[in-house]
């Protein structure tokens, strides 16, 4: 299928000489990723055009058109369901359940921001939810950091649930060909712990805080969440979409739907029944995102055109030895520490070729899947460590400047860090227990 | 049988909403799209991989690639500081004015979106011909046409150039070797045509020609710096097309290159940039290729391929002069897009019987281009006009383009034939 040079060849340093400059120029952040990938790109095809190992048809190849039309589909829905206030309107219903007390709202915003972020798209929830919590918090006269950092942290957590919580479990999806069921089954579990055993870690962590008497309870109680509720026709109308379209993803894998159509299926839907602004409506997905993509596959595509990416799972296998449980507990610190300083899709998109290639190489599937579970909980935990570590955590903080009490570096770290180390040790527990009792087999 | 009859169903339902009008375009090609990858699943005939293979992604980039150049150039103002300084050259003659502002925007056009050519122009078209008190229509329609014929001559010229350039692999040199000398003729013959028609309103004297003098066109050029950066990746993005061929790089590869060099060049900020592509376009043709592609796997078009092939062999001629006539009369009523999508398996399955194809590529690319003139809704450059003059004392009215585009593009597609059958008699175009 592709051309296998060997190592040492002009080919190969040139392409590992691309791929190189272009993520370093990705990571230092000088220029804008989008532009920084797609440069890498338009290099990597140029030069292989030129050295004969790369050309436009096995780029364009390279590309995974389902992440692409997944990720472009939920953002078309996220748009639309944006509009009708309808995230906003429950977040209002759950603080008012919680009546104020600091406690109760930390976990019914937190939990509230991983549901919504095992859905959607995690940026897209904390842009909806931290200008509420910064008012209400405002209201019961309580500091809005802790509710901000949770749910930060709860948004980046929340993507580990499903198939199409997160850009890294997508592209994983895609190229491991598991489906929304078997994300569900498989990480669901791990996210469930790891939120419960987080938000014990937080609770430790807010312990002052979170026993503080909050004031004007019935301020709180007085708003009228109907109001935030700005197209109540179409939250409901939208809701019904999204209710489809998870319907839809459960049962995807028995009518032998791609989740990317399911994802085109419910766009198309939402576009049809909403009957949105077209124009607005895309302006709205955030392109630069789907193209960032779009480049990083055609970059690591032309390592993959040089065999270089078959040295490199060689490598692994003969570090791991076989022996599963190394394999995959590699595999989930090494991404749950990479993706803590540099962009997780990055590293995934890079590393998904490497897990197929150890299954060309002959690795039987009941070792192999672990290492993909490893690498999701890695990748989308890994995030949580530093302030830039994931976008939903930079949002937040670029959201909090306008409080009292800005996440800072330092602030964040003290929340991030115990939490990043709890969330991959009992992601750890639990790929050693599901390696162990076959449940990950 | 039933997976083509589902094809053709799903096929005629999305070509009618988007042609109706009644939803919009992407819409409905994105809802045909998925309609026709669910039923190509529950058939048996098409799938997600499918599609994604049916996808033409040189068109896509291509597309992408010349919008984010017209992206950064659009802010500069540079078309605006052209079109000021043509006006202060004509000294105010109306006819000198026509010829310098529709050449201009002709020009423009063979290289760039002639959309947003038009889209820009125009209202500084509306404003030169205040200052001057004369009626703007002659300006406004030429440009509308003009730039719609120019765009028939070079590969990124307009939309179905680059559709037919992709799918036949037709070179950029091609289009221009073949098309120039066309689109050059009825350049020149609709320049000559023109003033015949508005001879009252083009032989007048500019009333306020002091005026002309307030123009001050380095006002209208916001970023000198970016547009003359612009300028040379523009160059070296031209350049690159005249030897994509030798260098085997397909166009798409080329608009991209010149894109990356822009961005990285001019450093603009990307969300900004990005607000320029028109995603609804680059959805709509993706869908379209999505739909035509599942009339393809369902095997519609080899049910008739058989009876094109006889139609492509018995006469090259016959059905070379038959599709730039049937384009022509199609692309004047109906968005040109969707029926050049749509051709490209039709006249591919005439190939496959043999029969060697490329002057009816070229015949479609003169009819849906010149087609386009012949009614106030045939292209969009057309409805950008009407709606810009709108705004004016002098609305273009539908009998005023019919009395003067129509004729222009009823022209055309007759100096189009002509061309036609001289280049397949000395195999020039074969």
């Amino acid at each position: 299928m592709e051309t296998e040079i060997s190592a040492g060849s002009v080919e190969l340093w040139a392409a590992l000489g691309v791929f190189l400059a272009a993520y370093i120029l990705i990571f230092t952040e000088k220029i804008h990723r989008t532009i920084a990938a797609l440069i890498g790109a338009v290099a990597m095809v140029l030069v292989g055009t030129f050295l004969g190992f790369y050309d436009q048809g096995a780029a364009l190849s390279s590309i995974d058109f389902g992440t692409l039309f997944l990720v472009t589909g939920m953002m078309v829905m996220v748009a639309i369901l944006e509009g009708t206030g309808a995230t906003q309107y429950l977040a209002i219903r759950i603080a008012q359940a919680s009546r104020g007390r600091p406690l109760l709202l930390l976990s019914g915003l937190g939990a509230f921001t991983a549901g919504a972020s095992a859905f959607l798209d995690n940026v897209t929830t904390m842009v909806l939810i931290a200008p509420l919590t910064i008012s209400i918090a405002d209201i019961l006269d309580l500091s809005p950091l802790p509710f901000l950092t949770t749910e930060a942290a709860f948004a980046v957590m929340g993507g580990l649930a499903t198939l199409v919580g997160d850009p890294a479990n997508i592209i994983i999806g895609s190229g491991s060909g598991f489906g929304f069921v078997d994300f569900l089954v498989h990480l669901a579990p791990v996210a469930l712990v790891v939120w419960v055993g987080s938000l014990a870690v937080f609770f430790l962590i807010f312990r002052d805080f979170v026993r503080k008497h909050p004031k004007n309870v019935e301020k709180l109680m007085e708003i009228d969440a109907k109001k935030a509720l700005e197209d109540p026709a179409g939250a409901r109308r939208m809701s019904v979409v999204l209710g489809v379209v998870i319907l839809l993803y459960l049962v995807h894998q028995w009518l032998g739907l791609e989740p990317a159509t399911v994802a085109m299926l419910g766009a198309a839907l939402a576009l049809v029944v909403g009957r949105p602004d077209v124009r607005k409506t895309f302006s709205e997905v955030e392109w630069s995102a789907v193209f960032f993509y779009g480049a990083l596959f055609v970059l690591v595509g032309g390592l993959e055109h040089v065999g270089i990416l078959n040295e490199f799972a060689l490598l692994f296998q003969r570090f791991a030895q076989g022996n599963v449980l190394v394999a995959s507990i590699i595999i989930l610190w090494g991404a749950g520490l990479l993706s803590a300083v540099v962009d997780n899709v990055a590293l995934v998109i890079a590393l998904v070729p490497v897990l197929q290639r150890l299954g060309h190489l002959g690795l039987p599937p009941e070792h192999l899947t672990p290492l993909w579970w490893s690498l999701a909980i890695g990748a989308v935990l890994g995030g949580l460590a530093t302030p830039i570590g994931s976008s939903a955590t930079v949002v937040t903080i670029s959201l909090s400047e306008r409080t009292a009490t800005p996440i800072d570096a330092r602030r964040w770290m003290a929340v991030g860090v115990p939490a990043w180390f709890v969330g991959l040790s009992l992601g750890t527990l639990f790929v050693v227990w599901g390696v162990l009792s076959g449940f990950y087999a | 049988m039933i997976p083509a009859l589902s094809a053709g169903i799903i096929f005629l339902a999305t070509y009618a909403l988007i042609f109706s009008g009644k939803v919009h375009r992407t819409i409905a090609a994105l809802a045909g799209a998925v309609a026709m990858i669910t039923a190509g699943i529950a058939l048996g005939f098409y799938d997600f991989d499918l599609a994604m293979e049916a996808v033409d992604f040189n068109t896509i980039g291509l597309l992408l690639g010349m919008m984010i150049i017209v992206g950064i150039i659009q802010p500069t103002g540079a078309f605006q500081y052209f079109a000021i300084r043509l006006s202060r050259v004509s000294r105010g003659r109306p006819w000198l004015l026509f010829l310098g502002l529709s050449w201009f925007t002709a020009l423009v056009s063979t290289v760039l979106d002639n959309v947003t050519t038009v889209v820009i122009v125009a209202p500084v078209t509306v404003s030169i011909a205040e200052v001057l008190g004369v009626n703007p229509i002659p300006f406004l329609l030429g440009e509308a046409v003009l730039s719609n014929i120019g765009g028939v001559a070079t590969l990124v010229g307009d939309p179905p150039n680059i559709i037919i350039g992709s799918a036949a692999g037709l070179s950029f040199n091609a289009f221009l070797t073949r098309l120039g000398p066309v689109v050059l003729t009825v350049l020149f013959v609709s320049t000559a045509f023109f003033p015949l028609v508005f001879r009252r309103e083009l032989r007048k004297e500019p009333e306020n020609l002091e005026n002309l003098e307030r123009l001050d066109a380095r006002r209208a050029l916001v970023d000198p710096l970016t547009m003359r950066k612009m300028f040379w990746v523009l160059g070296f993005t031209v350049l690159l097309y005249f030897v994509h061929e030798p260098l085997q790089f397909p166009p798409g590869l080329v608009a991209l290159i010149g894109a990356a060099v822009g961005l990285l060049w001019v450093r603009p900020k990307v969300d900004e940039v990005m607000n320029f592509i028109h995603w609804d376009v680059l959805l709509f043709f993706i869908g379209l290729f999505i739909v035509v592609g599942g009339l393809e796997s369902a095997g519609v078009l080899g049910l008739i391929s058989q009876e094109l092939g006889i139609v492509a062999r018995s006469g090259i001629l016959i059905a070379s002069v038959a599709i730039l006539w049937i384009s022509a009369l199609m692309s004047a009523v109906v968005d040109n897009i969707p029926f050049t999508i749509a051709m490209v398996p039709v006249i591919k399955a005439m190939g496959a019987q043999g029969a060697s194809i490329t002057p009816l590529w070229w015949a479609l690319a003169l009819g849906v281009g010149f087609g386009g003139n012949a009614t106030p809704i045939g292209a969009t450059a057309n409805v950008v006009v009407i709606s810009v003059s709108e705004r004016t004392p002098h609305p273009i009215s539908s009998r005023r383009w019919m009395s003067s585009a129509t004729l222009v593009a009823f022209l055309s597609c007759v100096l189009g034939t002509l061309f036609l059958i001289l280049g397949i008699g000395t195999g020039w175009f074969l």
